[in-house]
């Protein structure tokens, strides 16, 4: 069996299929694709993607998550060879859409810690703000270095039937995977060499020097080499993988909060030679565990007192504390209000439609069409909490129900999107078969400077007929191509 | 660097050297026991095994197996191979962002190969695979520390590492033959006993051959004591090691090494000691000559965690 890996691959009429239109003709971005694939034979095809699998345990580069996972076994973040190819013309308008989102966001932030405009005009409700759990009082009346409160955006997108792009949600705490993306490319170069060298795929691997220079350029004020570092929880932490990839590829020191005490109003390390001070800390601790002296005082992870070493402007934290009071999915909804408010411009990017459930009329709507829509607690992530209305039973519809009533700050419900669906290569079946994807795109700010991930990671819903592409709950990855087809 | 990652650095050295003399001295005396018709020699073997990994020797082992699988395979045994890759990958990974993505993937490659040996295959025919592939792969790991590395002080740490738990592994592998061989002298088995001990001795440091070069002669007691404990050309020898110790403890230090009871000074005037010391002097009594040396080896991981890697 031998046999043409594409030749049973069924489109599904009602879904967009990026790859094939619903003639099951392929799309010309992907006919080198599609040759190059055909000329696999099903055993052949299988004994790469076992060797691609196999070289991610290899170099270590996994996963480990808490939930399911007592004894820390590692796994790989499932990675499928058929990459995704986003045209340039289609990404040059989503790079200005990102930028345009991401600097709104950062104004937003900077209002709402400083002069509160934004409230005050009623454009969007200060009690929103002020109820989030993200919202961080310690932030309030101090502006950091530069002005930059989201460094690092991780903005997932998903592609409708209508063929735009949406935002899904807007991830400006510590988004993750980013190093996914370059280990991807890594991969997928090494195992498709013949057809990377035919088309001409924008690069990922300028990414740790984009973010080493953002950092720099927030520096505290009259640091001129500034000394930076990555604040990882530690290797049990299931991201630890990427926080020491970014530190080794920038060529910081990989910090955990033991490393590290304040003293006299600055941030210092211990090494073999006595303590040597910090400018800039890339932080991949949450919030609530960066000072336990004004946050959880149980936390082991953070540095007492460095909040206090932040706010005397002495040293620079990526991203700011306090950034979760706008990628809160009820503050989503306002998104285009805000890009409005601040920039004067419209939104570039679309918002799926979102329902408030603290709004009555709005709840009313929800606790009516549950079946049809997607419900999410506003502050999760990861996937985690999301209720989807039509794989629901009754008594889970009814129970999704109370759980509004009670708490209608908690929840955002939207209608099921049809995330477009992507050839995917399933081991099982040693087929391609189709399965929804999104996008995390990436984005930097830092003082007078903006960039953005050519490409980002392409997140697969690896289960047939599921929206979840969280690597949490399972899901894969694809290397995404922004090229000139 | 950071104090907590040299100390991960230090003890990934130390872990991978000492896995591989384990797994040396479990595949030389277990194989080297198949060969002799003596009883007492094999257990001999299967005693010193026990005491190398510092197994309870008074715990009951049914049979053979268990105790070949306790010292290589036993997670619950922080003592076993298996764990020192554990703890030496761990170690590792607190420091992958300063070691070589090389350095980390021979690590990654063969933790992979330890963690997914199957345990039956092993007791019943994977004991030579599974300490020759140890060995083999903790040779990979310290070429590519050696070749792919900046020989700065990251590199230096775990050169120490390397160095002093060489010559703590040597020590108790000379404690533990000449042990056997004031037991089996005891007990009167025949003469060629002695030769045959001090060779698998000197094969458990993959000594052998190179000592036939410096002497031409049947491993003896006193040249072996002078070849394994004072050769300054043996990579393997106490003398060396300690010699090599104090070189790194130079390139990384900041203290002079004449400032009383700094590691510097104390590693200064051992290893002059060593030089201008005679056979002579330790072959009298050797068990109380190597007890001393490990003492002191041990003293020496204290002063170097003290000043350098606490945290």
């Amino acid at each position: 069996m031998n046999g043409k890996i594409l030749e049973s691959y069924a489109v599904n009429d009602r879904l967009l299929d990026e790859v094939f239109d619903h003639g099951g003709v392929i799309k010309k971005p992907y006919e080198r694709v599609f040759d190059h694939f055909n000329r696999y034979g099903a055993e052949d095809f299988k004994r790469v993607n076992e060797a691609t699998k196999l070289s991610f345990l290899l170099q270590g580069i996994t996963f480990a998550t808490y939930a399911d996972n007592p004894k820390g076994t590692e796994r790989i973040f499932p990675f499928d060879l058929m990459p995704r190819i986003i045209t340039s013309t289609e990404w040059a308008r989503l790079e200005e859409g990102l930028i345009q989102r991401n600097v709104a966001i950062n104004l937003f932030l900077k209002d709402i810690y400083n002069e509160k405009k934004i409230l005050k005009d009623k454009v969007v409700p200060a009690e929103l703000i002020f109820s989030s759990v993200n919202y961080n009082k310690y932030m309030v009346g101090f502006e950091p270095p530069g002005g930059v409160y989201n460094h690092i955006s991780g903005t997932d997108l998903i592609k409708h039937s209508d063929d735009n792009f949406y935002v899904l949600e807007d991830n400006v705490r510590c988004p993750s995977g980013v190093s996914y993306v370059l280990s991807n490319r890594d991969a997928l170069k090494k195992s498709l060499s013949v057809l990377f060298k035919q088309l001409k795929v924008g690069t990922v691997f300028d990414y740790p020097a984009a973010l080493a220079t953002c950092m720099h350029s927030v520096a505290p004020e009259g640091v001129d080499a500034a000394r930076c570092a990555v604040l990882t929880p530690g290797i049990y932490n299931s991201a630890y993988y990427e926080h020491s990839f970014l530190a080794q590829s920038m060529g910081m020191e990989l910090v955990e909060g033991r490393d590290l005490f304040v003293d006299h109003g600055f941030l210092y390390m211990k090494t073999i030679y006595g303590r040597k001070k910090l400018d800039v800390l890339y932080r991949r601790i949450d919030d609530e565990f960066l000072d336990p002296l004004v946050f959880n005082p149980d936390s082991m992870l953070g540095v007492p007192g460095l909040m206090d070493v932040y706010r005397q402007g002495n040293v620079s934290l990526i991203n700011a504390p306090g950034t979760g009071a706008s990628d809160d999915k009820a503050v989503y909804s306002y998104m285009p209000q805000i890009v409005k408010y601040y920039l004067d411009q419209d939104p570039i990017l679309q918002n799926v439609h979102t329902y408030q459930c603290e709004n009555p009329v709005e709840m009313d709507h929800v606790l009516q069409h549950i079946e049809e829509l997607v419900v999410k607690p506003v502050d999760q992530s990861g996937g985690y909490g999301i209720f989807v209305g039509s794989a629901a039973t009754k008594a889970e519809c009814e129970e999704m129900r109370a759980k509004i009533k009670d708490d209608p700050r908690e929840y955002v419900a939207q209608p099921i999107m049809s995330l477009s669906s992507h050839s995917t290569y399933i081991d099982e079946t040693n087929q391609f078969e189709p399965r929804h994807v999104d996008l995390r795109a990436f984005t930097l700010l830092g003082k007078d400077y903006e960039f953005v991930l050519k490409g980002g990671l392409t997140r697969v819903a690896l289960k047939r007929g599921s929206l979840i592409v969280n690597s949490s709950q399972g899901g894969g990855a694809k290397d995404t191509w922004v090229a000139d087809v | 660097m950071l104090a907590r990652v040299a100390d991960n650095l230090y003890w990934f050295g130390r872990y991978i050297e000492r896995s591989e003399h384990l797994s040396r001295y479990l595949n030389v005396q277990y194989f080297s026991a198949l060969d002799t018709t003596s009883d007492l020699q094999r257990e001999l073997a299967l005693k010193s095994i026990i005491n190398m990994v510092g197994l309870d020797e008074s715990s009951e082992y049914a049979f053979e197996e268990d105790i070949l699988v306790a010292v290589a395979m036993d997670e619950g045994n922080s003592a076993s191979i298996k764990s020192c890759m554990h703890f030496a990958r761990e170690n590792a990974r607190g420091a992958r962002d300063l070691i070589s993505t090389d350095v980390w993937n021979a690590m990654n490659k063969f933790y992979r190969f330890i963690h997914d040996y199957p345990e039956d295959f092993y007791k019943t025919k994977g004991l030579y695979d599974f300490t020759n592939t140890t060995i083999e792969n903790c040779a990979i790991i310290k070429y590519r520390v050696e070749s792919t590395m900046l020989h700065d002080e990251v590199w230096a740490f775990i050169k120490m590492g390397l160095h002093l738990e060489r010559a703590i592994q040597v020590t108790r592998i000379l404690i533990s033959k000449f042990n056997d061989i004031n037991e089996l002298e005891e007990s009167k088995e025949n003469h060629s006993v002695a030769s045959f001990q001090l060779g698998s001795l000197l094969k458990s440091a993959e000594g052998l051959d190179m000592y036939h070069r410096e002497y031409s002669i049947l491993p003896q007691e006193k040249q072996v004591l002078e070849f394994m404990v004072l050769n300054e050309r043996f990579p393997r020898s106490i003398a060396y090691n300690i010699s090599e110790l104090q070189q790194y403890l130079l390139q990384v230090g900041v203290r002079k090494n004449t400032e009383k009871n700094s590691i510097e000074w104390s590693i200064g005037r051992k290893s002059e000691f060593l030089k201008y010391c005679t056979v002579e002097e330790i072959e009298d009594d050797p068990l109380a000559f190597l007890g001393d040396t490990l003492t002191y080896l041990n003293q020496l991981n204290n002063l170097l965690s003290k000043e350098y890697l606490n945290y």
